[in-house]
């Protein structure tokens, strides 16, 4: 959302976006200083999500375009349904992102919560994070996150790419830790397998991956800019940047 | 004798996207523009190939859930209404623009268009353009296969075969339902695979599937032939890798054939630059502005100041470019044989359907002028994987990883800090799901229906769409929405069911708006023993 699209827009319609931002917005002000809020608004809205991406995983910006919420379309909120933060159940899930990180999701029940933090010894909840050489295989290593919440999710390293990997819920005690739950065991995939180092040096074999197409795969792709990104081709239906639209307007 | 086989595969898919409690719905314009630039459009094509006797042989995939909407007699009704309204508007374009002898042009353009339309739509098809690729299919000049039921990203499922395998099996009915055959082929969602996927695709009987490049590139094995051969798992599987490369020269976001200077730019639309008094009528009611594809401009280049768009300069330009690409395709053929390459190399190039015709709007001339081309060029031969799997049986067998055809080649995409809050919750209700199947296996009634309507909701709220949509950040408002309402209903059913109170009215209403699958056995979700 531009300044100069922001300016042409009624006040009626400020007033509806500034409404969406949460903006405490004193009546007797200024049009200009409702435009002003709304442009800080957004502004920190992006860096916002910028900061939870690079927190989460530092890797290359999306071909999918990232960008603020459409909001030349000034329509009324959608009513959202409240979805409850847990569903009262001992569960650890784990998802595979990229060939060294994961989410883990997990939850504990109020109950085992409200009798385990009566206990003096409590102190509080633990993720073991299980490097296994396959599936039921054996134990390679092993390592311990520690949880502040009973309910949340977390990205988890993976430190060996190719290595299948199984996280354990505990609750961890002054002495001990109790067993809570436990995910499935899932591959990593090879960031590369052995055999391309041998490829390389064996001069068909090279060029037949390079003729493949290896180096423009997904994985080696430069970093698409946001820039870049948003004179991509959207991937389906609706998927274009709207404020490309705006701009060429 | 051929010197390269090119298979070339359309995924067309849409979310199911349908509102009747609104008397217009902006978002149902995704269904009725991908109905007018590029489904109608293509089978135009393939009806004059076919009269005209040029040979063509492709693959296509329609998601259940954009077969769901196109046999919707709500949703067709509405597409009748948006014709009558874009060609208004194309009849008030040509007056608006009389004095302009290019735009004019144009503006003649849409209204054949959306006149052609019409006529397709409703008397060539009547109402149901699934009837036209289906006779392609019969006449063997297309192979139609099935995708997951909602597009989910059967990965983050993995550890619910459950939810995987109702994806499939709904998949499998639906295209049942709309093809009278079984498919042998499945698109999985955006190339994304995990190891034991093909165990579950197999027991549904399908027999091929295709993957990301690198998928194959970087697999157990050295792959022999690169990504010119379909490899075999070992449950005996097919897989058939994306070639990156002849992909590129379509898709690729600076190079690609779309991005030419002729070809008409996507952006530059009459709906951001006219009065919007002017516009009212078209857009019913809606808020603000947004597209309404009457676009005057070409691609011209890296500058605002875009010239008008010149049909027949397009033309041209696609002629040369489905050349360009025979001709490439030919030299990678002659590049591969050159390091001793033991077969006709065949090319798999897989493309979302709707970048033909709705992004790359002359990109249905191109895939004509490719078949067109082809015949002066007995060298290329164009496949379908059916075809592959009749001529040959030996392939090398490997093992291939976790992977997609997406952003950064994984699931970076789907699981992300703007959309992982879904996972919680969608994992939750495949859980719940089965559980209701093992508390009520064999109920009917009120309960059955209500049971049934969960386990819809339970497919909608996986589908790969919102989370996309979230982390690219275009209608975020929507696809949140969307997702929380799945949830919402699926848990209301679920505590209705744990009360024993099921709110007839309310369940009634449900039904009518999330239709999807009026086939679907709630006993679908029984866990797998």
């Amino acid at each position: 959302m531009t300044r100069d699209r922001l300016e042409g827009l009624p006040l009626s319609a400020l007033l509806e976006l500034s409404r969406k931002e949460n903006l405490d917005f004193d009546p007797d002000a200024s049009r200009e200083d409702l435009i002003e809020e709304l442009l800080d608004a957004y502004e920190e809205d992006q860096r916002e999500r910028e900061k939870l991406k690079n927190l989460i995983i530092k890797i290359e910006e999306s071909k999918f375009s990232l960008h603020s919420e459409d909001l030349y379309r000034v329509e009324p909120d959608p009513v959202l349904p409240e979805l409850s933060e847990s569903y009262d159940d001992d569960t650890i899930l784990l998802f595979l992102r990229d060939p060294t990180w994961a989410l883990a999701v997990w939850e504990v029940r109020r109950s085992i919560l409200d009798s385990w933090a009566k206990e003096n010894a409590f102190r509080g909840f633990g993720l073991k994070v299980l490097e296994k050489e396959d599936k039921e295989g054996e134990l390679v290593s092993s390592f311990l996150i520690p949880l502040s919440q009973a309910v949340g999710t977390r990205y988890v390293h993976l430190p060996t790419a190719g290595s299948w990997y199984q996280l354990e819920l505990h609750a961890l005690f002054e002495r001990e830790t109790r067993f809570l739950a436990r995910s499935a065991s899932l591959q990593a995939p090879f960031e590369e397998p052995p055999y391309l180092e041998k490829a390389s040096q064996d001069a068909k074999k090279k060029r037949l991956l390079e003729l493949s197409g290896l180096k423009l795969c997904e994985p080696y792709q430069e970093t698409v800019t946001e820039e870049k990104a948003s004179s991509g081709i959207p991937q389906r239906v609706g998927d274009w940047d709207e404020s490309a639209f705006e701009e060429q307007a | 004798m051929k010197n390269v086989e090119i298979a070339l595969i359309l995924n067309a898919h849409l979310p199911f996207v349908r509102h009747p409690e609104y008397p217009v719905f902006l978002e149902e314009r995704w269904l009725f523009e991908a109905l007018s630039e590029t489904y109608l459009p293509l089978l135009r094509v393939f009806h004059k190939l076919e009269e005209e006797g040029i040979p063509f042989r492709l693959t296509m995939s329609f998601s259940p859930t954009l077969t769901a909407m196109l046999t919707d007699p709500l949703l067709k009704d509405r597409y009748r209404r948006y014709l009558e309204l874009q060609i208004e508007l194309a009849e008030k374009e040509l007056v608006r623009t009389a004095a302009d002898p290019v735009m004019n042009k144009v503006a003649q353009l849409y209204r054949r268009l959306y006149k052609h339309n019409q006529g397709d739509f409703l008397d060539v098809y009547q109402g149901n353009i699934l009837r036209g690729f289906s006779y392609f299919q019969k006449k063997g000049y297309l192979e139609i296969l099935t995708t997951a039921a909602t597009h989910a990203i059967l990965p983050l499922y993995q550890d619910a075969p459950e939810a995987v395998t109702a994806q499939i099996q709904v998949a499998i009915e639906s295209y049942q339902r709309n093809f009278s055959r079984l498919p042998r082929g499945f698109w999985v969602p955006e190339c994304a695979y995990y190891p034991g996927l093909e165990t579950l695709l197999k027991r549904n009987k399908i027999e091929y599937f295709f993957s990301a490049s690198h998928a194959v590139l970087l697999g157990r094995d050295f792959p022999s032939r690169g990504v010119f051969a379909p490899v075999a798992l070992p449950n005996g599987m097919l897989v058939f890798p994306r070639d990156m490369v002849s992909t590129n020269a379509v898709w690729s976001r600076d190079k690609g054939y779309p991005s030419d200077p002729v070809y008409r730019d996507f952006y530059r639309d009459i709906g951001f630059d006219l009065d919007q008094k002017y516009l009212e009528a078209y857009t019913e009611g809606a808020n603000g502005r947004f597209a309404t594809g009457f676009k005057y401009h070409a691609v011209t280049g890296a500058t605002d100041n875009k010239l008008p768009y010149q049909p027949e300069l397009a033309t041209q330009k696609v002629v040369e470019h489905a050349k360009a690409f025979l001709e490439a395709r030919l030299r990678h053929a002659k590049q591969l044989s050159d390091v001793g390459f033991d077969r006709v190399p065949l090319v798999t190039a897989p493309f979302n359907a709707e970048l033909f015709g709705h992004w790359w709007f002359e990109g249905p001339q191109w895939i004509d002028a490719l078949f067109r081309e082809a015949v002066n060029r007995p060298e290329v031969g164009f496949v379908t994987p059916g075809d592959v799997l009749l001529d040959e049986t030996e392939f090398q067998k490997t093992e291939i990883p976790f992977s997609s055809w997406a952003t950064g080649g994984y699931a970076e995409v789907w699981v992300d800090g703007a959309n992982d809050w879904i996972l919680r919750h969608t994992h939750q209700m495949v859980k719940r799901m089965a559980e209701l199947v093992d508390r009520f296996p064999d109920i009917q009634g009120r309960k059955e229906r209500a049971l049934n309507q969960a386990a819809r909701e339970v497919l909608l709220a996986q589908a790969s769409d919102w989370p996309l949509i979230l982390k690219m950040g275009t209608t975020v408002g929507y696809a949140e929405k969307r997702v929380k309402e799945h949830i919402a209903n699926f848990n209301r059913i679920y505590d209705s069911l744990s009360s024993n109170v099921v709110d007839t009215e309310w369940l009634t209403s449900l039904e009518k708006r999330n239709n999807i699958f009026p086939f679907l056995d709630y006993r679908i979700f029984r866990r797998s023993l």
